[in-house]
């Protein structure tokens, strides 16, 4: 394997260019690629998947032209092989009813509404990240400066040293 | 020669010199007309006449007090120089209320209202006239001449014939209320036969427009046989009269208030001049007594007036419905309307507000470009940041691509992460770029932030503005009231409506066909709800995808049209009028702008423009089309 890849869904792409600015400080050792809409998502996924990299989080918009967001994260829940992969929406004006299909359909592990925090949202991909790399039991050493650091090391402690 | 006198005897002098006047021409010297007025000079006048051998045939008795009116006919009546003599009560009372003893006792013999129609007067003094003669003074017939011609005496003597046999008894035994062969008229003439041979022909009364026969609420003393004319029933309440039946009010008057206590549910009034035979309680049980087949006829009246009454009543209750639907859905139209009347100028309120913020963001921007550019020392270092502001965002999956080879190529994914960042696009310009060092890629990667943030800010500014500008168009109008205006642009009103639903567009592939036309006089929020309506009703039936089709152009030269064409899957013909009835709604419990309303609304300002809207719908194309007048209009 060789990088962790977040994937950011948005067609606009003054939004798509602010959420990757500031998802910024995962550059160094963690990997942001861009889609505009659900197929380039897909597409994303494939190229990353056929370069030996894993995806470990999605962060999709809900209005795209085309699928929405939830429509991705509800296929991604569906499929055994990529159903580890942390879900997070994030959305303008999502209805109820999209929010609740997400919730139930989607195992959304986060929702944000637009305008989002820029501190809650880098707090929410690092806590969901760091589930993700000790859930597929990546090699949790690599993640520990840009991830949860004591949470990789608590964990890390737990696996080598059995009781 | 006999001498004949008619005595009017009238509490108000003027108004008995004006019956005695009116009564004058009428006999044409062949009677005399005194007036009196009171009871007791009535008394003696008669006592006088009678002593010198005249005859008083009729009295015509106008005593306006209602509680005096039978006790005053009644003492006439029991005169003994009076006591032959047939008295015609006048009243002006729009009420024939207090006369029941006197009509008990046989002491009225005719009635007639105030104003009386000439024709009314003498059919009472004619038949009266003919009555006491035939009775009393037959050689003396001819006396009157014309007034009672052949006819007249037939049908008085027929009167007394059947008077003579009122005491006999004539047993039949018609099954009247099954034989539908015999009509309601037959019946009622056939009751009114027996209650003249029961009670020896009982006086017809006349009674003007506008006179009231029973009151709600009251004791009923007897039942009116209307002979002709119509009777309304009404009742009042707090919102006024209304009037229940008119057409449907029967033949036989207060028969339905013996079955309630005697008590009189509804007011029962003359609407035209009305004739008609009253016969009181007692009368009635004497003629049922006298004559039982009346008391079949009466069931068949009764029971076909009840059917008739059930009929109305079965109307006004649907008349009823139809009235609170109609209420609930106009109801429900204004408040739609009022509502978005409110939204649109809270929208046009919160334009007006932004419109400010907007043009200070656009203007700061620029100047920020010119103040950062001219701080930045580096000449390099400053183009790069402007060659950013302009520059277009690649495809993401270009970016991916590039990144990707970037990576091979410099075996480091960070690096490449920054030399795209910094806005280089080609593997050659980055290589270039990758023998730089740290703090140079650090200052152009600051660089082309900073320009890129100044295009993201413009950019928005500039969306911001013209949502802005769009929603303007929503205000009722430059003064704030819903005022017409000329020359309203439809163009224009189309565009700002589809630019605020551009997030509903979707996959939407939308083809904007726009010939040149003439302005209209409108109301241009309203009009901007018809085409906000219309639209968002095809984007409904689209679901986010296909293909939508809005074509302005004229139409002759004194129109518009605006048609929007979607592909959606139709509406079925059958509903194709229903959609712009108010409440229809396909759109499940869905809760749009317009409630459901908005076709329904769209069409009310269509039309109140003088224009009109229409649906043409098949599956895969539905046509919607707004036409409406150019040029100015005068109301």
């Amino acid at each position: 394997m060789n990088e962790l890849v977040i994937v950011v869904v948005e067609d606009d792409p003054d939004v798509r260019a602010a959420i990757v600015r500031d998802l910024d400080s995962f550059a160094d050792g963690i990997r942001i690629d861009q889609a505009d809409t659900v197929d380039d998502a897909r597409r994303a996924m494939a190229e990353a998947d056929a370069d030996g990299d894993r995806v470990g989080l999605i962060l999709a918009d809900h209005r795209l032209p085309g699928e929405s967001g939830v429509d991705l994260l509800v296929s991604i829940n569906a499929d055994p092989e990529l159903r580890t992969i942390r879900t997070v929406l994030i959305t303008g004006q999502a209805g109820h009813e999209d929010t609740i299909r997400a919730i139930n359909e989607a195992g959304l592990d986060w929702y944000f509404a637009k305008p989002w925090d820029p501190d809650e949202l880098v707090s929410v991909v690092k806590q969901q990240l760091t589930t993700f790399v000790i859930e597929a039991e990546l090699d949790l050493l690599r993640f520990v400066r840009v991830l949860d650091g004591p949470r990789l090391l608590e964990q890390y402690a737990r696996h080598t040293r059995p009781d | 020669m006999t001498r004949f006198v008619i005595i009017v005897v009238d509490t108000n002098r003027a108004d008995g010199d004006d019956l005695a006047r009116e009564l004058r021409e009428l006999l044409t010297g062949s009677a005399d007309v005194d007036v009196v007025t009171d009871v007791e000079t009535a008394q003696q006048h008669a006592e006088v006449i009678e002593a010198q051998g005249g005859l008083i045939p009729v009295t015509f008795v106008d005593v306006d007090l209602a509680d005096r009116l039978s006790a005053n006919v009644i003492r006439l009546h029991d005169a003994p120089a009076l006591s032959r003599t047939k008295n015609v009560v006048v009243t002006s009372k729009a009420s024939l209320r207090g006369a029941d003893a006197a009509l008990q006792r046989g002491a009225v013999h005719g009635m007639i209202t105030r104003p009386w129609s000439r024709e009314g007067l003498r059919a009472q003094l004619v038949a009266n006239l003919a009555a006491f003669m035939i009775e009393h003074a037959r050689d003396q017939l001819d006396d009157f001449g014309e007034l009672l011609d052949a006819d007249t005496r037939d049908r008085a003597r027929t009167r007394i014939l059947q008077q003579r046999a009122a005491t006999r008894h004539r047993p039949t035994s018609t099954p009247l209320l099954l034989d539908s062969s015999i009509t309601d008229t037959e019946i009622e003439a056939r009751m009114v036969e027996l209650f003249d041979r029961a009670l020896g022909h009982p006086p017809r009364i006349r009674v003007a427009p506008g006179t009231t026969l029973i009151e709600a609420g009251e004791d009923v003393g007897g039942i009116y046989v209307v002979l002709d004319g119509i009777v309304r029933l009404s009742t009042r309440t707090d919102g006024g009269e209304h009037i229940l039946h008119e057409r449907s009010t029967g033949a036989i008057i207060g028969l339905l208030s013996l079955a309630s206590h005697r008590r009189a549910m509804l007011q029962c009034r003359a609407v035209t001049e009305v004739r008609a035979v009253p016969i009181t309680l007692d009368q009635l049980a004497e003629a049922l007594g006298a004559e039982p087949e009346l008391a079949s006829l009466l069931t068949r009246v009764l029971v076909s007036s009840l059917a008739r009454r059930l009929r109305r009543s079965d109307e006004l209750q649907m008349e009823l419905d139809q009235s609170l639907a109609a209420l609930s859905e106009a109801r429900a139209q204004l408040v739609a309307s009022a509502r978005f009347a409110a939204l649109g100028e809270m929208a046009a309120g919160m334009a007006h507000e932004l419109n400010n913020p907007t043009a200070a963001i656009i203007r700061a921007t620029q100047h920020l470009v010119d103040d950062v550019a001219a701080v930045v020392a580096d000449d390099g270092v400053r183009e790069h940041m402007k060659e950013q502001i302009d520059a277009t965002p690649m495809s993401t999956s270009t970016l991916r691509a590039l990144r990707r080879d970037l990576t091979d190529s410099l075996a480091d994914r960070v690096l490449a992460d920054r030399l795209i960042d910094i806005g280089y696009t080609s593997l050659d310009e980055a290589r270039v770029a990758a023998s730089m060092d740290d703090a140079q890629l650090t200052q152009l990667e600051q660089a082309a932030r900073l320009g890129r943030s100044l295009q993201v800010i413009t950019g928005a500014a500039e969306h911001v503005q013209s949502l802005v500008g769009s929603l303007r168009a929503y205000s009722r109008g430059e003064d704030g009231q819903n005022a017409m205006a000329d020359d309203v642009d439809v163009v224009a009103g189309v565009d700002d409506a589809l630019r605020l639903l551009s997030h509903r567009m979707g996959e939407v592939d939308l083809h904007r066909e726009v010939e040149p036309v003439a302005g209209v006089t409108a109301r241009p929020g309203e009009l901007q709800q018809v085409w906000t309506n219309v639209l968002t009703n095809a984007l409904d039936a689209m679901h986010g995808r296909g293909r939508l089709s809005v074509v302005v152009g004229p139409v002759g030269t004194d129109r518009v049209a605006v048609r929007v064409i979607d592909d959606g899957q139709g509406i079925p013909p059958e509903l194709c009028e229903r959609i712009f009835e108010p409440r229809f709604t396909t759109k499940g419990t869905r809760v749009e702008f317009g409630l459901g309303l908005g076709l329904s609304i769209s069409r009310q300002i269509v039309e109140d423009h003088g224009g009109s809207i229409r649906v043409d719908s098949a599956p895969g194309r539905t046509e919607f089309t707004v036409e409406l007048p150019t040029g100015e209009r005068h109301e």
